[in-house]
């Protein structure tokens, strides 16, 4: 089944040594479609994006469990590639991590994170956040690691505790989740490379996720080369987001300025070319399978 | 009353709440019914007024409370054969062990029965094969045409449908009237299930024609009848207690 597949593609791609796995978060379906086609091997359905696509609101906890599943079901099923999970808080309490999981899990995402932020959370980037007391996040993901039915349904832990407190207690606190039961681990706004290196060391044998946010806390380095330093994981949040926002105002400037979208047409895929991409010959394939002429042959009318 | 006829058969009732599903009711297997969900949601018994991600969202929840099988409901399609396709995927991944697809036009209409031509129908039913990702995924027909295209033509659906691999086939819309009709057609067909709804024939007539099993919306749309007269009784009992213990409150 493909969920299964799924689940194992991302572990195998999380636990090889060879090279770090990029990530790509999608604000939408189509926005995944077209990263699966470049040869992006694994989507995540996060916060930021999906707070801005579906609400038009900053990523701080207003995007809630409804809204956040339903946008990662439908990029499961857009794609035939990994689509890891942002679980926020869990949204709640231990009942609801359970109920987390468990709606994860049967749509078909390969894994979450979970993280130590107090509701209403906010982008790991933004200033002003807050952590709960780290035992609270330690039990969230005992009882996540035991509310899957899968163990290949990996569970990330996510520490905010570097901006608020320091970088050895983010480390101190994912040591404390990773004891847990966390299978990755992910501390979030690390501020410089030296950072990035000291978390490296002191999980030489846990996977790993860097999140290069632009123009965040952590300074922007290539996948490559977080991938010598041991990060599994690389993960570009904003890009498309920001990528989108900035072509949807460039070529509405124009439209709006000059009745038209001909100077635009230069940055747009063509009505052609869409349709292909989109898979619109697939479509028309299956509704020519079930002609009536087809299905009287099939059944001898 | 099925079982003191003296016969087995496959009971499945039709059911749309948690916690009636999670008492048990819901046996080993269940109809997920499109048409209570409507009443739920809508205010509507018409059950084509629920689209297709409609009914999927509210199968995902109901899907996590129970192991038990889901009959989910495929109404007639929800509009071609290639629409037939996605939503049977759909309702697969929603968690369907089932699908029952009826050979009504599409919209489904409970009030007025129109049914669709036979090479729409098993169109629909290929497509709903082809979709499906686990071929454990029943696909399950609901033939509610016998006041329209009679006994012979209910027989050549019947054979047409187990030549394209339909082993579960459930003959609804059916009336007292066509009674000898109904005793031919379940005589000739031992695997034949029945659905027994609200306008139809009742329980009696159904256990009398023997059926390999019923799906059966009548007694849950009867409960629910008889559920809201007691909750009004209820609730105008628990007002007058209200207002009395103002008056004496006010005194």
């Amino acid at each position: 089944m493909k969920a299964d597949k799924m689940r194992q593609a991302f572990r195998q791609a999380v636990f090889q040594k060879q090279q770090a796995l990029a990530m790509i978060v999608a604000p939408d379906s189509l926005s995944a479609r077209v990263a699966e086609s470049v040869g992006f091997k694994a989507i995540f359905a996060a916060g930021y994006a999906t707070s801005a696509s579906n609400l038009g609101l900053p990523d701080r906890g207003i995007a809630d469990f409804g809204i956040m599943l339903n946008k990662c079901r439908e990029i499961v099923n857009a794609v035939n590639i990994p689509v890891f999970a942002d679980a926020d808080t869990g949204y709640g309490n231990l009942t609801n991590v359970r109920r987390t999981v468990r709606s994860y899990e049967a749509i078909g995402a390969c894994g979450l994170f979970l993280e130590d932020q107090k509701w209403p959370k906010r982008c790991g980037h933004m200033a002003g956040k807050s952590v709960e007391a780290p035992e609270v996040l330690a039990e969230k993901i005992a009882t996540a690691v035991a509310a899957r039915e899968h163990d290949d349904f990996l569970i990330m832990s996510r520490t905010d505790a570097r901006q608020v407190y320091d970088l050895d207690e983010a480390i101190r606190r994912s040591k404390l989740y990773h004891e847990a039961g966390a299978d990755m681990v992910f501390i979030e706004a690390p501020k410089s490379i030296a950072e990035l290196q000291q978390i490296a060391a002191a999980f030489p044998d846990v996977p790993l996720m860097a999140n290069m946010i632009e123009d965040g806390a952590t300074p922007s380095l290539p996948t490559q080369v977080l991938g010598q330093m041991g990060f599994s994981i690389v993960v570009h949040p904003t890009a498309l987001t920001y990528a989108q926002t900035f072509i949807d105002e460039k070529v509405l400037k124009n439209l709006k300025a000059t009745g038209t979208t001909d100077a635009a047409k230069a940055h747009m895929v063509t009505f052609d070319k869409f349709n292909q991409f989109i898979g619109l010959d697939k479509v028309n394939a299956v509704e020519a399978r079930y002609t009536p002429e087809k299905i009287a042959a099939l059944i001898g009318k | 009353m099925f079982q003191e006829r003296g016969f087995s058969m496959d009971y499945i009732p039709a059911l749309s709440d948690a916690f009636l599903i999670k008492a048990k009711l819901a046996g080993n297997r269940f109809y997920l019914d499109g048409q209570l969900i409507a009443g739920t949601l809508l205010e509507d018994d018409e059950k084509s007024l629920l689209s297709l991600s409609e009914y999927a969202n509210y199968l995902r929840y109901i899907r996590l409370t129970t192991t038990a099988q889901i009959i989910a409901d495929g109404q007639s399609g929800f509009g071609n054969p290639m629409n037939t396709y996605y939503a049977v995927q759909e309702l697969e991944r929603s968690g369907a062990n089932a699908i029952l697809l009826g050979d009504q036009t599409y919209p489904m209409n409970l009030t007025t029965l129109e049914v669709t031509s036979d090479l729409d129908f098993f169109g629909k039913i290929q497509a709903s094969l082809d979709a499906r990702e686990n071929p454990a995924t029943a696909i399950m027909a609901q033939l509610d045409g016998i006041s329209i295209y009679g006994v012979q033509g209910v027989q050549d659906r019947i054979d047409t449908l187990h030549r394209l691999g339909i082993q579960q086939i459930a003959l609804g819309a059916l009336q007292q009237a066509t009674a000898k009709q109904l005793a031919l057609i379940f005589a000739h067909n031992p695997d034949l299930g029945l659905l027994l709804q609200p306008e139809g024939i009742g329980p009696e007539m159904a256990a009398s024609l023997a059926p390999a099993f019923i799906i059966d919306t009548q007694v849950t749309l009867k409960a629910r009848t008889s559920y809201q007269a007691k909750l009004d009784q209820f609730i105008q009992a628990q007002r007058a207690i209200s207002t009395k213990e103002v008056a004496h409150e006010s005194r």
